[in-house]
């Protein structure tokens, strides 16, 4: 990369080198033919003038504006002298001009002829500053080609501490560093600069530096580490073998006082626990219920709110924000639960219905209560059972199935139905559990 | 008696995937001590992580509260916990997280220049950090990808600990470590415990939990057990048994 | 083959958004290819085509029958056709003595200077008024009716000026000569030489009644319409010069007019070379942008899968294998997309054909053409796949155990810039000076997208400033000289004409400003301007290099027309007025695009040595308040008899000009909107380039307490170094560059140097708007940022 970017510029000052040689050495630029047209013409149209008073002073300032573009690209006056067919000098620009025609000749001037209706009647010399400029070209060439020496000069010692930074420093550190591991000391790493052209193989030294120091460490390290090792076998046997003991300390406790018996807890445990799934299954099959299977899971509280906003279709009640928190519940059987609460309250007492929920402990309680006086307290008990209606049921349709499939639901929910006589009416309080707490 | 710091009441988190609400997290209500070395322990899935990002305010969760003082974080948004992170809070992950393409001092700075603006004091205590895990000068101008794996773990904790944070959350921080590192890495640990520093570790390697002084038993997102150890000490095998006791018990 | 498909199909859905993107860019650049391709080649040969299928002439003559400056006593007293059979005569005489020419017809017309309203301006032009009938039995350049009606009286005009004002049924004023004429239009008809304006001749044709109504009133010369056809068309100039220049030589003051297929050809193509190098510089524009695209898709594709084409590898596949597929994946969908936008290209081609159509008064047929299909085609494919072939080399270099290993990590051996321990910029600062740094490919996109972006602000700027805003520049170059009002009066009154001007205090200036035709001998006929003192005209910047003709042996030539025969300032050129003949030198180029680039300056006195005036046109300006019709008609009222004809110049110019100004303001509102779409469209790809790269990084700055605001403003101020330098250096070398640029683009009219006015506020303001659009685009394109919360670095593992 950097080579590349070294012959581009190499190349570049060659290259404008090359071109002001050329430039230099090209001949000169060709005379301003139009210039020196407007000059005769100028000349033309004054003749008359011109010959009146031969050496005018005030006829100079119409002439001395013609300007000359020379080579440089600047604009410099014509020099010129006019004389009339007889050879008179009519106007110079200035002194020491060719004043004659043989030695406008001999030095390289444009002569042309001044016409006036069709016959010449005097000449205009153009004055030809070719050797003024030839001493300026070459002066201008010579620094021009210093300058670019110059600027060669810079790169090149640019260039040069470019490589001494790249290639001789890199090495010199170098060699500082091989003394440092010949002599041991691992610990000085070699500074390196990745972007240097011999990042990578400086880079393999140190790389050579750390596996070295490595190796060192990793003999210490074994040594010790053999050493360590039967500590820590020692270490690793003791603890199963506590756990072993700790399990037979239970053990060896019991057997004490009656070790066959404790064979006959565990039997007995197993045997319960089989009991009881096998209960478990049988009293589902048995309460003819095993359709209405209750499936609870994760549900926020907040989905509380809304099955109460579904059961309370006649707008009794004033729901309030239930605290936010994860239940654990079925809901469509939850649904049911509050529907059946809801419906009773419409069928038996017809009033407003208040609504409270709260979180305490493992639970989300709602509480409901209606305004419709309650019902007779030895009732309450046995309010939930199969096919109990209360005494006010009256002509009121029903199977008295609501309260027990409820109570059903959220048992298998494990939560709570409870029933109890508020101030006002029937206090209904449903319990979930919250998720997590069992 | 203890200084709360954390406060969570119902924290539950809940992720959907493919349209079905998971729930991660339960009804959460946890106290966390100042100076505690809190383990958070449990099987793969349990939420440990969850717990963990949902405290140190990376995520907010979707039911209950957690109050860091008197600031409650879970109504911060996302602006506000990032600030809240970056003034309260230092982590150190199991993948290590350096950024590779700054230096490893950079790496540190980066997060310090966020809260100090004194830049003299902030490399005073870089280079303390960096002193007391034992990563030298050198390490600290190589890059994350040049250094072993031990090494980026330190940086990292001393990444954490840059803003003198009031609690340093660690994601199974030895997850990614060989035994010996790894070790290396715990020690670091309990040694800024020992001076002062909340620490609250997410793992499910005994040996790592071992380094607690409360063990938390995280089952199906919701709190199982809790078990207290009381100050590591070097080579306590009570200590071992009595945790592996509760793991026992817990089902671990 | 079969697995290389399905690999195909598995990244084209994984990518539908850039896929998306990509065949749109790529259709949009194969729909303007395509439209330039079909403009640049087909629209010319129907130039050819039209010509043939007319049987139109190569070279149109038409010549009064005024024969006063006929030499010899035989014309006096000869009655008026038998002065008309002399002209004719004598001209067969010549055509059939010219070996070159094939066959020609000739026909009575008749003949007059004349305006009409036009598109808002009027224009200028000699009207060639021809029975219908006859025009459309001639056997050399005959017209076609394209629209007739049932009118039994009226004119035909040529399709050109069909536009909404003039249209089959309505009146048309016609003002032939100084006499307004009010006349029904009767239809439109297409006529190759003699269909335009802009071509020295315009033919009307007129219903038998019509054709004799004028006629009686002699509105207009009798002349004669002269077609010829010859055998070599690339010869038409010469032909017409020597016709000229013997009519010239043998009725010497007689009017004449004339026109050559090449100049013809040229001429009423000019806005269709106008389009045609707009929509080929829109073309490479967006195949550039597409050539982008596709390389940075493809980087970012490796960069992305690094560890699945590491996977590959180790499979067994050859890294030739891998770059293949991506070969067949962009190639396929540039074939496809290709396709489509030839096909977009014929949905919008009526719309463009009918404004060129309007443009050129010549119908267009569409139909399909293979070869600009077929070029568009190898073009797009080739490119796409050089692009391809050249980013997907990187894959070459995946070793695939480190890919394995690691997923390869391209920065390993990063440099870390600005250290954050010793650097005094704030931290967002910091870090976004750090992702600028090690983010050289980013830095590149931006700057080649800002540099071209640039370059086409300076151009919007420049038309806006000269051409919108301003049409005087643009008119100072394309037109020449402007003037309020020009005032043909007689030679003979020239002195009380001027004495009068004199007088009125509502003529600022009046200067001789007289356009007559001369020869270069060997060459073209010129267009001269004659003016008595060239300091005195309006636009002095006619004169691009060395200084107005002063003298009587002084000119100053068309640069267009000097480069092409070799002339350089100071050389001697021989011009010729019938048989004289005058040697002058070449004082100065000129660049005046009215005749296409035949023009020269001569002084009044320079003029004189071939020939005098009969007829002197003087230019005048007034003051601003002074209506130019009303102060034209008191003149010709006032000096009855000695004016022959005044023009409202500035009503001409900047009527035509409203059509330049319109086509611009379409070419400068769709190219701004083109570069807004385009840094939008980069941005949004280097952007997400960025955040697929770093997401890692910024869900890590995340977790530390990075809020998103200030990750947002650092991704976007990550760009804006490059954006900011590459944006002013870009301005800046294209305000240096764009003269010549646009002269490249103007030269066919004859334009060698432009020196429209920069506009340096206005480019100030609106690389400002660039920066600050650019960091807009940058911060709303990170809002994706947002999207990346620390959680998804822990839902990873």
């Amino acid at each position: 990369m950097k080579k590349r970017r070294f012959v581009f510029a190499i190349l570049l000052i060659f290259l404008l080198e090359a071109a002001v040689v050329f430039m230099e050495g090209r001949e000169e630029a060709s005379q301003d033919a139009v210039a020196v047209n407007k000059i005769v013409k100028i000349v033309e149209n004054n003749w008359e003038s011109l010959k009146g008073h031969s050496d005018s002073s005030g006829f100079v300032s119409d002439f001395d504006y013609v300007l000359n573009r020379n080579h440089n690209g600047d604009l410099e006056p014509f020099d010129y002298v006019v004389i009339d067919d007889k050879g008179k000098v009519l106007f110079k620009t200035r002194d020491r001009l060719s004043e004659t025609i043989s030695q406008a000749v001999s030095h390289r001037d444009t002569i042309l002829d001044v016409e006036q209706s069709g016959a010449a009647v005097g000449k205009v010399m153009i004055y030809n500053s070719w050797e003024e400029n030839l001493v300026t070209r070459k002066r201008r060439a010579i620094l021009c080609l210093l300058l670019l020496l110059l600027i060669q000069a810079v790169c090149l010692a640019g260039y040069a501490a470019c490589l001494y930074g790249t290639l001789v420093k890199p090495f010199r550190k170098l060699e500082g560093f091989a003394e440092r591991i010949a002599g041991g000391n691992l610990d000085i790493p070699l500074e390196m600069d990745r972007q240097n052209l011999f990042g990578a193989f400086t880079e393999s030294f140190d790389i050579m530096r750390t596996e070295l120091k490595k190796a060192r460490l990793a003999e210490a390290e074994a040594n010790a580490e053999k050493k360590e090792l039967v500590a820590k076998l020692s270490h690793d046997i003791k603890t199963p073998v506590a756990s072993i003991k700790a399990a037979s300390e239970v053990g060896f406790a019991l057997a004490e006082s009656e070790r066959m018996r404790e064979n006959y807890t565990q039997i007995i445990q197993k045997a319960d626990q089989i009991n009881s799934l096998v209960t478990n299954l049988f009293t589902a099959t048995l309460e003819e219920l095993q359709e209405l299977t209750v499936m609870p899971g994760d549900m926020e509280s907040s989905e509380i709110k809304m099955l109460l906003e579904n059961a309370d279709y006649l707008h009794q009640a004033e729901i309030p924000d239930i605290p936010p928190c994860l239940v654990w519940a079925d809901r469509l059987r939850l649904q049911q639960v509050f529907d059946n609460i809801f419906a009773n309250s419409y069928k038996y007492a017809d009033t407003a219905i208040q609504v409270q929920a709260e979180k305490s402990g493992g639970w989300l309680t709602v509480e409901l209560e209606d305004a419709g006086g309650g019902m007779p307290k030895e009732e309450i008990f046995f309010i939930k059972e199969k096919f109990r209606r209360g005494s006010n049921a009256g002509a009121v349709d029903g199977a008295g199935l609501g309260l027990f499939i409820s109570d059903y639901f959220m048992e298998a929910m494990k939560g709570t139905l409870t029933l109890e006589n508020g101030e006002q009416g029937l206090k209904v309080r449903v319990s979930v559990p919250l998720s997590g707490g069992m | 008696m203890k200084k709360v710091i954390y406060k969570t009441e119902n924290l539950s988190k809940s992720f959907s995937s493919g349209g079905r609400l998971q729930h991660v997290l339960k009804n959460i209500d946890l106290e966390l001590y100042q100076g505690d070395f809190t383990v958070i322990m449990g099987a793969s899935g349990a939420g440990k992580s969850t717990l963990l990002y949902a405290l140190s305010g990376m995520d907010v969760p979707s039911l209950g509260t957690i109050t860091f003082g008197k600031q409650v974080i879970s109504d911060l948004s996302q602006d506000g916990l990032s600030v809240f992170r970056r003034e309260h809070c230092g982590f150190v992950f199991q993948q290590i997280y350096l950024i590779d393409s700054m230096s490893v001092l950079d790496n540190v700075l980066c997060a310090g220049l966020l809260v100090c603006r004194d830049k003299k004091a902030l490399l005073r205590r870089a280079r303390e950090l960096f002193q007391a895990v034992g990563v030298n000068e050198e390490t600290q101008r190589k890059f994350p990808t040049q250094i072993s794996g031990g090494e980026a773990q330190r940086v990292g904790i001393v990444r954490a600990l840059i803003n003198a944070p009031d609690i340093l959350f660690a994601d199974e921080p030895t997850g990614a470590l060989n035994s010996q590192t790894g070790l290396d890495v715990l020690n670091t640990l309990t040694k800024f415990n020992e001076q002062g520093q909340s620490v609250v570790m997410v793992t499910h390697d005994m040996r790592s939990a071992c380094r607690g002084n409360r063990i938390l038993y995280l089952k199906d997102g919701a709190i199982l057990g809790e078990c207290s150890l009381g100050r590591y000490v070097h080579g306590d095998e009570k200590r071992h048994e009595k945790l592996s006791a509760f793991l026992t018990e817990m089902g671990w | 083959m079969r697995n290389s498909l399905f690999l195909i199909r598995s990244n084209l859905r994984r990518a539908k958004g850039q896929t998306m993107a990509e065949i749109v860019l790529i259709l949009l650049a194969a729909g303007m290819m395509n439209l330039w391709l079909m403009l640049s080649l087909d629209y010319k040969q129907n130039f050819d085509r039209w010509h043939q299928r007319l049987h139109a002439e190569h070279v149109t003559v038409c010549v009064a029958d005024d024969s006063s400056g006929m030499r010899g006593a035989a014309s006096e007293g000869i009655a008026g056709t038998d002065k008309r059979r002399g002209i004719k005569e004598y001209i067969s005489q010549i055509l059939k003595e010219d070996a070159r020419t094939l066959e020609f017809c000739m026909d009575d017309v008749m003949c007059a200077e004349g305006r009409m309203t036009y598109n808002g301006g009027e224009t200028v032009t000699n009207f060639v008024m021809m029975k219908k009938e006859d025009g459309q039995k001639r056997p050399v350049g005959k017209t076609e009716l394209v629209e007739d009606s049932e009118f039994s009286e009226g004119v035909y005009l040529p399709m050109i000026y069909k536009t909404g004002d003039i249209a089959v049924g309505k009146q048309v004023e016609l003002t032939i000569g100084n006499h307004k004429v009010s006349c029904q239009v009767c239809g439109f008809f297409n006529s190759v030489m003699a269909g335009s304006h802009n071509c020295g001749m315009c033919e009307i044709l007129m219903t038998e009644q019509m054709y004799q109504e004028l006629e009686e009133k002699g509105y207009a010369q009798d002349s004669t319409l002269v077609s010829v056809r010859i055998a070599d068309k690339s010869e038409s100039e010469a032909y017409e010069s020597m016709l000229n220049h013997a009519i010239s030589s043998e009725y010497p003051g007689v009017f004449y007019t004339s026109n050559s297929y090449a100049l013809v050809s040229q001429s009423r193509y000019i806005s269709q070379m106008i389009c045609s190098g707009v929509v080929s510089a829109m073309a490479f524009f967006v195949l550039l942008i597409v050539l982008v695209v596709v390389s940075s898709n493809i980087l970012n594709y490796i960069q992305e899968n690094m560890k699945s084409l590491g996977i590959w590898k180790a499979m067994g596949y050859r890294s030739g294998q891998l770059m293949g597929m991506l070969m067949l994946q962009f190639l396929g969908v540039t074939l496809l997309a290709a396709f489509l936008g030839a096909a977009v290209s014929y949905f919008l081609f009526p719309g463009v054909n009918d404004m060129m159509v309007s443009q050129t008064g010549i119908p267009y047929e569409i139909h399909i053409l293979p070869v600009p299909i077929l070029i568009t085609w190898v073009v797009l494919c080739s490119a796409v796949a050089l692009t391809v072939w050249l980013s997907s080399r990187r894959i070459r270099r995946i070793p695939p155990i480190d890919a394995l290993r690691q997923g390869v990590s391209n920065h390993s051996f990063s440099h870390n810039y600005v250290p954050l321990e010793r650097t005094r910029a704030p931290l967002s600062l910091a870090l976004s000076l750090k992702t600028t740094l090690s983010g050289v490919k980013y830095n590149l996109t931006i700057c080649v997208t800002m540099l071209l972006l640039s370059l086409v602000l300076v151009f919007s700027g420049l038309m806006l400033e000269n051409v919108i805003v301003d049409i005087t520049p643009f008119l100072n170059l394309v037109v020449g000289e402007t003037a309020d009002t020009s005032i043909n009066i007689n030679a003979g009154s020239e002195e009380e004409f001027l004495q009068e001007m004199e007088k009125d205090s509502r003529v600022e200036k009046v200067y001789l400003f007289h356009t007559q035709k001369v020869e270069h001998t060997g060459g073209a006929e010129l267009l001269t301007n004659i003016c008595g003192d060239f300091s005195q005209i309006n636009n002095q910047e006619i004169v691009i290099q060395g200084r107005f003709p002063e003298f009587d042996n002084e000119m100053a030539l068309a640069v267009k027309y000097a480069r092409e025969q070799g002339y350089e300032i100071g050389d001697e050129i021989r011009l010729s007025l019938g048989e004289k003949e005058a040697v002058y030198l070449i004082s100065g180029f000129t660049q005046i695009s009215n005749n296409l680039g035949k023009d020269c300056l001569l002084t009044r006195e320079g003029y004189e040595r071939l020939g005098s005036l009969l007829t002197l046109s003087y230019c005048a300006n007034l003051s601003a308040d002074v209506k130019v019709d009303d102060f034209n008609k008191e003149i010709s009222r006032r000096l009855e008899g000695k004016v022959n004809q005044t023009q409202n110049i500035f009503e001409i110019v900047y009527g035509t000009s409203a059509v330049y100004i319109s086509l611009m303001t379409v070419i400068v509102s769709s190219i701004l909107l083109l570069s807004v779409l385009i840094i939008v469209f980069v941005l949004y790809l280097l952007v997400r380039a960025m955040l697929s790269n770093k997401k890692k990084e910024y869900g890590i700055l995340k977790a530390l307490g990075f809020t998103t605001t200030q990750l947002v403003i650092q991704t976007a101020f990550s760009f804006m170094p490059a954006v900011i330098l590459s944006a002013i250096a870009g301005l800046i070398v294209s305000s240096f560059i764009i003269n010549p640029l646009t002269a490249v683009f103007l030269r066919n009219l004859g334009i060698v140097t432009c020196t429209f006015h920069i506009p340096a506020g206005f480019l100030a303001a609106a690389g400002l708007g660039m920066i600050v659009l650019a960091f807009g685009i940058a911060c709303l394109m990170s809002l994706r940022i947002k999207k990346i919360v620390p959680r998804s670095l822990l839902m990873n593992d």
